[in-house]
């Protein structure tokens, strides 16, 4: 049996850094920019690389993993918005086996997964290109399903999450998005290959918002 | 009937005139019959005939060119005798410092090993001049059929099965054994013992051999009378009865006992009721309950005659049948079964080398089923019997006889009321089972070997299912389909996973849980929907 094995931060945490960094290389120039009244209402869609946290997850659904977002957001100050965001995944793999005797054996899965997020970011510098800091919790459905034997499991689960990043106002509404995020949902028993399941892992996405009123 | 005298008159005329070359011809070219020590295992290639295996040492019948070529190989020999026209040889067995009565007659014998005698004489009336009237085996040391053991291929062996993973052939044979009727081995036996003798040779040995044929047809078997000569003058007649076999009928299973006695007194009063009414009423007990039944190779039932004169009946049927290419898959011979003694309640079951499968088999069988127990007895040099003629002939063939020493044997006192017939059923039983299960009951084909099985566990994030692979051999017989059994624990009840029986050898068993272990069981069809019995039995990963 093996246990959680935790990802390999190097690549992940270069990522991060840049992403902090950012800011402070931002022009100064554009700061006059943010006088311009901002609508207090913003939808926003995103998408990016997953990379989950557990060797498990990794070994059955190696590919690489891309969830969609679409968010809802609100902006209480010029220095702090609250958003609400469904996230969907949905990949596919194949079975690991356990002391190989048939190595040709191989069943077919489906996984799919919604997450339903509700975070808070700040914005302690305002600006053209502005970093954030932020935090918040989700709750997942998912579903893991094998195509050619009558077997699937699911389950909902709460979890959190914190994330980094920066957004670039392209215009009055409209602003581009890039953030790095890391999340833990515990899900619980899992079959041999892991003891505890954990379905969170490091998000990196690209989005974009619009202003609406 | 005139006509019907005149036609056996003829036969006689012609049998006596035929009976001596089998028996008594010498070899073709001037032999020595010579005394090796075992194993010898060159003298067949230097051209020496084996003629009898017996515990220390072979006897050997060499033509004459052939004793330089032996003494050349450094092959250690005694010259015993050299055999001529008229003159015939026999083992005995006695325990006795001198065998004979008189030093005068024209009878040499000499000792071959403990209490086991080799006498050759030219006269027929020799027997007068035996202290007793012992165990005699005629030796036959000429001709295409001289035996030659350790040469003949047996018969092959059918593939044994462990018996305690068949349980519906062993409930088969249990209600086969069930049959088994006391009373009417008392009354057959009685039967038997009041034709006064049935010292080969006489009227009364013939009408006993009528009794026997005529409770055969009644049983409705197709059985018949083989009239044979012996030393000269006799004759006499073995009886044989078959059931056929409905998938091999080439291949038989025979059960044998001689229906002759003899005593200190033979012309006149040989009840000889354990040696062998005992046996013969056996063979009859298991005509009458095997008849009903089906197998798939043929059951052979044979009462032979003259085995107290040497063993010739059933000589003349082991020739013939390896004459004819006879398949004999094996021979139950049964000799004194009725009288076990002060001592424990055991039957002896006394093979050769090539015969000691076939005592596994037996006991195998037979074992679980009485209570009398069963032992294994492995010894060439025990020929006293019919079982012997069979060895010589390359058959494998077994004795049943009890493990004591019956003082009435060979006496005018061998009666029914000396008997153990509590002990002759069950040794009834123990061969029943024996015979039936070698002949295969049920009719069924030969249940598949080879079985393996290895599983593979296969896990997603959230759980894991098994898999099992079974992969078995293929049956010999022809159109054999397999079904697979599944039971959760072992020798547990088994669900049956095949809806239609398989063609291939193997099969996979999918979705199963990774937490439980699993046992499986085949069987093989045949092209009629006729199931083995079970295969031995294998746990989901016995061959990970
Ligand atoms: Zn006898």
């Amino acid at each position: 049996m093996k246990t959680i094995d935790m990802m390999s931060p190097k690549a992940p945490a270069f990522f991060a850094a840049v992403l902090l960094l950012l800011p402070f290389f931002s022009s100064p120039a554009l700061a006059g920019m943010e006088k311009v009244p901002q609508p207090r209402f913003f939808i926003g869609a995103a998408a990016g690389y997953f990379y989950p946290r557990q060797d498990a997850f990794r070994k059955i659904y190696g590919k690489p993993l891309w969830p969609v977002e679409l968010q809802l957001g609100w902006n209480p100050s010029r220095k702090m918005s609250v958003f609400g965001a469904v996230r969907y995944l949905e990949t596919s793999g194949s079975t690991v086996l356990l002391a190989a005797q048939r190595p040709e054996e191989k069943y077919a899965l489906r996984w799919r997964q919604a997450t339903l997020r509700l975070g808070m970011n700040f914005w302690p510098l305002p600006s053209r290109f502005a970093p954030f800091l932020g935090a918040g919790v989700s709750y997942s459905f998912y579903r893991e399903q094998w195509l050619d034997a009558p077997l699937a499991s699911e389950g909902r689960q709460a979890g959190f999450f914190v994330q980094t990043g920066g957004r670039y106002r392209l215009g009055r509404r409209f602003h581009a998005l890039v953030q790095i995020e890391y999340s833990a949902i515990s899900a619980g028993g899992g079959s041999g290959l892991s003891r505890s399941v954990n379905l969170g892992g490091l998000n990196l996405s690209l989005g974009l918002t619009a202003g609406i009123f | 009937m005139p006509v019907r005298k005149r036609i056996v008159f003829y036969l006689l005329v012609f049998l006596l005139s035929t009976a001596f070359l089998p028996v008594a011809a010498a070899p073709a070219e001037p032999s020595a019959l010579v005394k090796i020590a075992s194993p010898a295992p060159a003298v067949s290639r230097l051209g020496g005939v084996v003629v009898q295996e017996l515990h220390s040492c072979l006897l050997v019948c060499a033509p004459l060119p052939v004793l330089p070529r032996l003494r050349a190989a450094g092959v250690d020999f005694a010259v015993l005798a050299y055999p001529r026209e008229g003159v015939h040889f026999f083992l005995l067995r006695s325990p006795l410092v001198l065998p004979l009565l008189s030093q005068g007659a024209d009878i040499e014998c000499r000792l071959l090993e403990d209490r086991i005698w080799l006498l050759w004489t030219a006269d027929p009336g020799f027997r007068r001049y035996l202290a007793q009237p012992f165990r005699l085996k005629a030796l036959a040391l000429s001709g295409p059929l001289a035996p030659a053991a350790g040469e003949i291929p047996p018969a092959p062996a059918p593939e044994y099965e462990e018996y305690r993973s068949r349980p519906r052939a062993a409930r088969a044979l249990a209600k086969l054994t069930a049959q088994v009727s006391q009373e009417r081995l008392r009354s057959d036996i009685l039967t038997l013992q009041n034709f006064k003798t049935r010292y080969a040779s006489t009227a009364q040995c013939e009408a006993a051999g009528d009794f026997i044929l005529q409770r055969f047809r009644q049983i409705g078997l197709d059985a018949e009378s083989d009239p044979f000569s012996f030393e000269s003058y006799y004759q006499s007649k073995n009886i044989v009865a078959v059931i056929p076999g409905e998938i091999a009928p080439e291949r038989m299973v025979l059960a044998c006992a001689h229906y002759d006695s003899t005593s200190n007194n033979p012309l006149v009063s040989a009840p000889g009721a354990d040696d062998n009414a005992s046996g013969t009423a056996a063979i009859l007990e298991l005509a009458r309950i095997l008849a009903k039944e089906k197998f798939d190779f043929s059951i052979g039932l044979l009462c032979v005659s003259a085995e107290e004169w040497g063993l010739y009946g059933s000589a003349h049927y082991a020739r013939q049948a390896r004459r004819d290419g006879a398949e004999i898959i094996a021979v139950v011979n049964l000799d004194m079964i009725a009288y076990p003694g002060d001592r424990q309640r055991v039957l002896d079951v006394i093979g050769n080398r090539k015969s000691e499968w076939l005592a596994d088999r037996f006991i195998a069988a037979a074992q679980p089923l009485v209570g009398l127990r069963l032992a294994k007895v492995i010894d060439p040099s025990l020929t006293w019997s019919d079982h012997s003629s069979f060895w010589d002939q390359g058959y494998a063939a077994l004795c049943g006889i009890e493990d004591s020493d019956n003082p009435y044997y060979h006496r005018s006192s061998d009666t029914l009321a000396t008997l153990d017939l509590p002990f002759a059923v069950e040794a009834v039983q123990a061969s029943l089972a024996a015979v039936a299960d070698l002949a295969r009951p049920l009719n069924t084909p030969a249940a598949p070997t080879g079985l393996q099985a290895r599983s593979q566990i296969s896990m997603s994030l959230f759980s894991s299912l098994k898999t099992v692979y079974l992969n078995w051999q293929a049956n010999r017989e022809q159109g054999i389909g397999y079904h697979v059994y599944r039971a959760d624990q072992s020798h547990g009840p088994a669900l049956r996973l095949t809806a239609q029986p398989l063609a291939q050898t193997s099969f996979k068993d999918s979705f199963l849980s990774p937490a439980q272990e699993y046992f499986y069981v085949l069987t093989a069809v045949d092209e009629q929907g006729r199931e083995s019995s079970y295969s031995q039995e294998v746990r989901d990963d016995e061959n990970n």
